[in-house]
């Protein structure tokens, strides 16, 4: 008998198993440097965001408008801790959208954290090219930071506007500022469905709804106060509560009062240096310096913003007929 | 029987000679991947030290409308900076950590002074104040702006305005 076949030899086999092995590694390897490139790329841009986010802030201006490009769909998440430092922080994630894999990442991006910014959105914020933010200053009654509102070109606003004095107030402030992907209409109705939508009177259907000084958000049944500020720009508290949630609102108005804080104790020394060199506001304005400092410093929550308003309403009354100014 | 031994050793032969090329490649694709790595990491540290400055760059820029330094005791001028806030911030360490910077120091250029860092005993007969500097002698590169300076004067004008620079840099990958 003339046998013949091929020889299967144990060369063979080791060498497959070996390969087989080896391009298993390969292949594991190439996957977690993907993961490990895109936790790279979405660190890097959270903190290029937060880096663009400081030409917004206002200097002479009471408001600005500014646009941020992306190159691929993304997600920011926006949280804001108060249990770090004094002034709390701000901090940003962001998550991009990937063709290699899996769309997202299960993970939220890394955090970057600000300690001066004030960001206020309905997080996380999705965008599919641009992101919109725009920044007014904050007068309590001295300036103290700028509050960034952020929003998308997918998810975008619906004020509607009923008539009364606080919507024509606000809507006049939006025809200045002309947002992009914020639209202003008299009825409900005329709101596309993707839309956030923000009315002056209790309609059904509204996501936030705007009251005397009272936010809220019938779909969780939450609410916010807010408080008109001072000069010209009254509403910097009210956008801030329309454009995020009350988690975030609560959060970031509490940094705020930290930072009016330290500000007031920086006003109260600069008056007491100044007083012998002959730019008086003692014993008046110490005083009442001292008064607005207890009252923010126990600040816990908005609703106690009207107590605040009134110590800052008395501090201003009592620094602007000097000749020598404090702020 | 020679033959089947014969035939054995080649076989273990083929096997050892398998088993090394096989090791040998594994040993070269791990020496590539350690010359990825130790690239990437150290592209890696310049997008940090990139960002960081950027981040700087910016800060420098805004300054003067912190409302921790805006001079806001007049509208003479909306963009200065007020130097008596500024000295009295310098003795306030809650803000060590509040703009993400490593150094930050505000300079008085014109007109000259002595170049001596202030305090309240020599001020305004001074020329700088550093608020933060965490850089333990290391300042490395700064980021720059000119500004203009306002403060209380006890002669003449109630307020002097003064030009000046900001100097900054962004929070070192050391620490």
């Amino acid at each position: 008998m003339n046998r013949k076949g091929y020889e299967f030899s144990f060369a063979w086999i080791f060498a497959i198993l070996v390969g087989a092995v080896i391009i298993f590694l390969a292949i594991y390897t190439t996957v977690k440097l993907i993961d490990i490139k895109r936790t790279e790329i979405e660190a890097s841009s959270g903190k290029q965001l937060g880096t663009l986010l400081t030409p917004v802030e206002t200097t002479l201006e009471e408001s600005k408008l500014a646009t941020i490009f992306i190159p691929d769909e993304t997600i920011i998440y926006n949280e804001c801790d108060l249990d770090r430092g004094i002034f709390g922080s701000q901090d940003i994630s962001v998550n991009i959208k990937s063709g290699i894999g899996d769309a997202w990442r299960s993970e939220q991006g890394v955090r970057n954290s600000f300690h001066n910014k004030y960001l206020f959105s309905y997080s996380p914020t999705r965008g599919g090219e641009e992101f919109y933010v725009f920044s007014k200053s904050l007068m309590f009654p001295f300036k103290v930071a700028d509050l960034v509102y952020m929003w998308s070109d997918k998810e975008g606003y619906c004020f509607v506007f009923s008539g009364n004095m606080l919507s024509n107030d606000i809507e006049k402030e939006l025809k200045q500022i002309s947002p992009t992907n914020i639209i202003n209409v008299s009825s409900l109705g005329d709101c596309p469905s993707s839309s956030r939508k923000v009315c002056f009177t209790n309609i059904i259907g509204c996501d936030v709804v705007v009251d005397n000084l009272k936010v809220s958000y019938p779909e969780r049944g939450e609410s916010v106060f807010y408080s008109e500020a001072f000069e010209d720009n009254k509403y910097p508290l009210l956008f801030a509560a329309i454009f995020s949630n009350k988690e975030i609102y609560e959060c970031q108005v509490q940094r705020l009062m930290n930072r009016a804080v330290q500000l007031a104790a920086v006003y109260e020394k600069k008056s007491n240096y100044l007083t012998p060199k002959g730019c008086s506001s003692a014993p008046v304005l110490p005083a009442a310096l001292i008064s607005y400092r207890n009252a923010i410093s126990s600040y816990s929550s908005s609703t106690e913003l009207n107590i605040v308003r009134d110590k800052a309403q008395t501090l201003k009354s009592k620094n602007d007929p000097l000749t020598c100014k404090l702020f | 029987m020679t033959r089947s031994l014969a035939s054995c050793s080649k076989g273990q032969l083929k096997i050892q000679q398998m088993a090394f090329m096989l090791v040998a490649v594994i040993i070269f694709f791990s020496m590539i991947g350690l010359i990825y790595f130790s690239v990437s990491m150290a592209n890696l540290q310049t997008e940090v030290e990139k960002l960081r400055r950027a981040e700087a760059r910016e800060i420098v820029k805004k300054l003067s409308g912190a409302p921790e330094l805006a001079f806001t005791s007049s509208t003479d001028c909306a963009a200065c900076i007020d130097f008596d806030k500024v000295l009295l911030l310098n003795e306030n360490n809650a803000y060590d950590d509040f703009w993400n910077l490593d150094y930050l120091m505000i300079e008085k250029i014109y007109p000259d002074s002595p170049d001596v860092e202030c305090n309240r005993a020599n001020y305004p007969d001074c020329s700088k104040i550093v608020i933060i500097d965490k850089t333990q002698g290391n300042i490395g590169g700064t980021k720059t702006a000119f500004v203009a300076l306002a403060r209380w004067d006890t002669n003449g004008d109630p307020f002097v305005y003064e030009l000046g620079r900001i100097h900054a840099s962004g929070v070192s990958l050391n620490d």
